[in-house]
């Protein structure tokens, strides 16, 4: 046989066990009880140390489906909606709530009372039991502290749309992710025209609307914008790589409307295929121990309650030590699903 | 019809259907209109045109280079191959390391003021120009190759007697700008087309080009009759730039550029230089940028062994995708051969152009288009679209056309005669087949490469698709790029091109090895069959 024919008949092997090892990998796993299949927005980095805790725990092994950073959150919101009929997720980890509530709506999701999740405080645990939240993250404003002045640093969301600060700040496109529910949180509360009429504010004063609350850390960071409205977790991630960030917590002032907190949610997909140990994960999930990782830093996600025992990081303010946006969540839902095309328009994508 | 005509018009429909399905499907949910805006495509045209200009600029005299024969060009090419093969969002993602914020300009300007306050927007690379130059910096190959390739088809002996005659500027003039510039232009033509057609770097420059746009409107809203309305022009873009890739092929420039012995006069020390120092600028700026941002080799072998599962599953992947990639762009170009006359050639044009498809538009319109067959065939498709079967389907339609035109090459250069004897002597079709196997082993080996590394890269399509579990390294490194660019996600980007850098490498050595001749017995006649890429 010539050299040629060796080479090609090499391949020819190489390929057909490549595809039947593929093939009997996928045919395996369909219903075993020994995996989960997890669909989650959280940033893979915070997310892999609980499956691995999980896995190591409970021999059961975890199959994450993350999104991209731009459209986290609205990617997999839109997977899970088109799964609903034949659903492949066991689980949905939002990084975030107000998808899990309109998926919850759109019944994509069923009820679980996960044991662990009994010591969460009573606004993270709804009635319907169709989400659990734990961990939460906070909407901050930040600044360079080597280009702006503590005292000259925004101290209200509002403030980004001040002249002071015309094309020196920066937000994430509020068609995705925490963005987005800050938007229609901010349409709940100030109602829909004001809102707008802030946002558009914020656009003709210049605003950098870039893919991600992460790029906003970088870009303040860098010093390209002087301050922007990003997540607790990504300011903290740039801070700790020796970026020069400070971070306000907007609208403390007392009658302030308070800043936005954003709870991680899980939930369990209705007729997930593997649904005991999407249960096991779930109770997992909400557990004092996966809270416990999440909190450490570099994520430093502030614990849901102090019944808990998880100690909030030693640099971060701890939740309850913050004034929080009232917010009335099922109707932030019905918001977030109509807002689109209005924000579209405003921002011009 | 003769039964051959008859398999041929039965075959090729059947590959190509078989490939294009998920594009089809796209298409057939009807396309709204409505959401179609110029402003996207006027961002890509600009795109395309820019990226195309300066790959003119970069590439033609690098084609020169490529053109000589010693062992240098021969690393040469397979630079120029590397540098065509790695998914230009890595050399996006590098250009950010470098000339954004994360690298070392964000470091100087940070320490040492450097970045004037006006040069910001440029070097940040958050806009057109720098996503045009990434997609120049990874597609000016297509120039050089193409220019290269008319300049071998020259001829030595046409070459030396215009030396002899005018002089080494005549024969710059008179002969071979001539020669490189059409087919420089071709190539330029498919840098606009690729470079329009983007959607990875695009994303991460966050140039809102028609790619980006239908990319985004997807995932707002999973609404597949907008996407289809949005990415409309595109296909018909698409149709025009594979019809005339197919008359191209088929064509009598390019069998010429394919069989051509490449001129043994080497290029002048110029087009050399300046050949390495895009390579360097392209290809090793590349690796050294991911290499700078993993940190150290033990962490590229950390994150190799850590990630082994993603590794592991996505070489599989490609090597699946190679695989149906070959067998079926062969099947293809085989049976259009088997047609007689213009008939053949224009099946086989056809082919050519709709197996291009899948390569010149984005992978997220087959991606899309997968999820629709799966959402039509529910449980009946749950064996073909809830399992890694899809990757490998989408990584074969990626590297079909590629496939297929190398196995073309390879048909075109290697002697009919010679198959014409062997069906005289007896020979059966599937000892014809051996037969041709064993006369073009590089060009086999060099299609199932080039698939390989296609699929290796395919990442629109993977996006939408890839089932829980099978995230492939390009999903994974682009899902966690736009977050922040980590030691493991750089390591698993260096890994991922110098993977491809080493399968160019190989590709680039194929041809030397295979290059042989045949004698045909019971004749007078030697027929000589170089081949080569």
């Amino acid at each position: 046989m010539s050299r040629g024919a060796k080479l090609l008949l090499a391949i020819a092997l190489v390929a057909v066990v490549a595809g039947v090892a593929a093939v009997l990998a996928s045919h395996g796993r369909t219903g075993s009880e020994k995996e989960v299949v997890v669909y989650t927005s959280a940033d893979r980095a915070y997310a892999q140390p609980i499956f691995e805790a999980f896995e190591q725990r409970t021999g059961i092994k975890v199959l994450p489906v993350t999104d991209a950073e731009a459209s986290k959150t609205t990617g997999i919101y839109n997977r899970l909606l088109e799964e609903k009929g034949r659903p492949r997720a066991d689980v949905f980890w939002n990084s975030e709530i107000g998808r899990t509530l309109l998926l919850g709506k759109k019944g994509v999701l069923e009820p679980l009372d996960p044991p662990s999740a009994g010591d969460l405080p009573s606004e993270f645990r709804p009635r319907n039991a169709l989400w659990h939240g734990f961990a939460c993250r906070v909407r901050v404003l930040i600044y360079n502290r080597n280009l702006v002045k503590v005292e000259e640093a925004p101290r209200s969301v509002m403030d980004l749309a001040d002249p002071k600060w015309k094309g020196k700040a920066a937000i994430a496109l509020p068609l995705f992710g925490t963005t987005a529910t800050h938007v229609a949180a901010l349409r709940t509360t100030m109602g829909r025209e004001k809102a707008n009429e802030f946002l558009g504010k914020l656009v003709a004063n210049g605003v950098q609307v870039v893919n991600g609350n992460g790029i906003v850390a970088d870009l303040v960071g860098s010093g390209q914008a002087l301050v922007g409205l990003t997540d607790t977790d990504d300011a903290w991630d740039r801070r700790d790589s020796g970026k020069p960030i400070e971070m306000v917590y907007p609208d403390q002032a007392p009658g302030g409307t308070g800043a936005m907190v954003i709870p991680n949610t899980a939930s369990r997909i209705a007729r997930g295929p593997h649904p005991g140990p999407a249960a096991a994960f779930l109770d997992f999930l909400c557990s004092p121990e996966a809270e416990r990782i999440l909190a450490a830093p570099p994520a430093r996600h502030l614990p849901a309650s102090p019944k808990r025992g998880v100690k909030t990081a030693e640099d971060a303010a701890a939740l309850w030590q913050i004034r929080d946006m009232k917010l009335d969540w099922d109707k932030v839902a019905d918001e977030l699903d109509v807002q689109g095309p209005e924000i579209e328009k405003i921002f011009g994508r | 019809m003769r039964t051959s005509t008859a398999i041929s018009w039965l075959v090729v429909p059947a590959v190509v259907g078989l490939l294009l399905a998920p594009l089809a499907a796209f298409f057939a949910a009807g396309a709204d209109l409505s959401r179609l805006a110029a402003d996207p495509y006027l961002r890509s045209l600009k795109l395309g045109s820019g990226a195309a200009a300066l790959a003119l600029i970069l590439g033609l005299p690098a084609g020169w280079a490529l053109a000589g024969a010693g062992r240098g060009s021969r690393w040469m090419l397979s630079g120029a191959l590397a540098v065509l093969l790695v998914p230009p969002y890595l050399a996006a993602s590098v250009w950010l390391i470098f000339a954004g914020k994360l690298g070392l300009v964000g470091f100087s300007d940070r320490a040492l003021s450097l970045v004037p306050e006006a040069m910001r927007g440029f070097l940040e690379g958050w806009n057109l120009v720098g996503a045009a130059a990434v997609l120049a910096g990874s597609l000016w190959p297509c120039v050089a190759l193409s220019a290269a390739g008319a300049l071998a088809a020259v001829g030595r002996e046409e070459r030396e007697a215009a030396l002899l005659a005018r002089g080494r500027w005549g024969r710059f003039v008179g002969v071979e700008l001539p020669a490189a510039l059409p087919a420089a232009l071709a190539g330029a033509a498919l840098v606009f087309a690729l470079a329009a057609t983007e959607v990875g770097a695009t994303d991460l420059f966050l140039v809102n080009a028609a790619t980006r746009d239908i990319l985004k409107g997807f995932e707002v809203s999973h609404d597949y009759s907008a996407s289809a309305g949005r990415a409309l022009p595109l296909l018909v873009f698409a149709l025009a730039g594979g019809a005339g890739l197919g008359l191209l092929l088929v064509g009598r420039v390019f069998p010429q550029m394919a069989t051509a012995r490449i001129a043994p006069a080497p290029a002048g020390r110029s087009p050399q230089l300046h050949a390495w120092a895009l390579l360097a600028a392209t290809l090793g700026a590349v690796l050294a940028g991911l290499a700078w941002n993993a940190g150290s080799p033990a962490a590229v072998a950390r994150a190799a062994t850590g990630e082994s599962g993603v590794v592991l599953r996505s070489l599989g992947l490609a090597a699946g995708g190679a695989t149906g990639a070959l067998v079926l762009g062969a099947a293809a170009v085989w049976a259009a051969s088997r047609a007689r006359g213009r008939s053949g050639a224009a099946l086989l044009a056809a082919a050519l152009a709709l197996l291009s498809l899948p390569l010149i538009l984005p992978g997220t319109l087959w991606g899309i288009g997968a999820l629709r067959l799966r959402e039509w065939t529910g449980d009946a498709g749950a064996w073909l679209f809830d399992g890694p079967l899809m990757l490998v389907w989408s990584g074969a339609a990626r590297g079909a056309f590629a496939a297929a035109a190398i196995i073309e090459a390879g048909r075109r250069s290697t002697a009919s005669e010679l198959f014409e004897a062997a069906r005289l002597a007896g020979a059966g079709r599937v000892d014809r087949l051996w037969l041709a196997i064993r006369l073009m082993p590089g060009h086999v080996a060099a299609a199932w490469l080039v698939a390989g590394a296609l699929a290796l890269g395919e990442l629109g399509a993977a996006v939408q698709i890839a089932p829980p579990g099978w995230d492939t390294l390009q999903v994974r490194v682009f899902n966690e790029m736009h977050n922040y660019h980590g030691v493991t996600t750089a390591a698993l980007a260096f890994l991922t091109t110098a993977a491809t850098a080493a399968v160019a490498a190989l590709v680039a050595l194929l041809p030397h090895r295979s290059d042989r001749s045949y004698t045909t017995h019971g004749t007078n006649d030697q027929e000589r069959s170089r081949t080569r890429c």
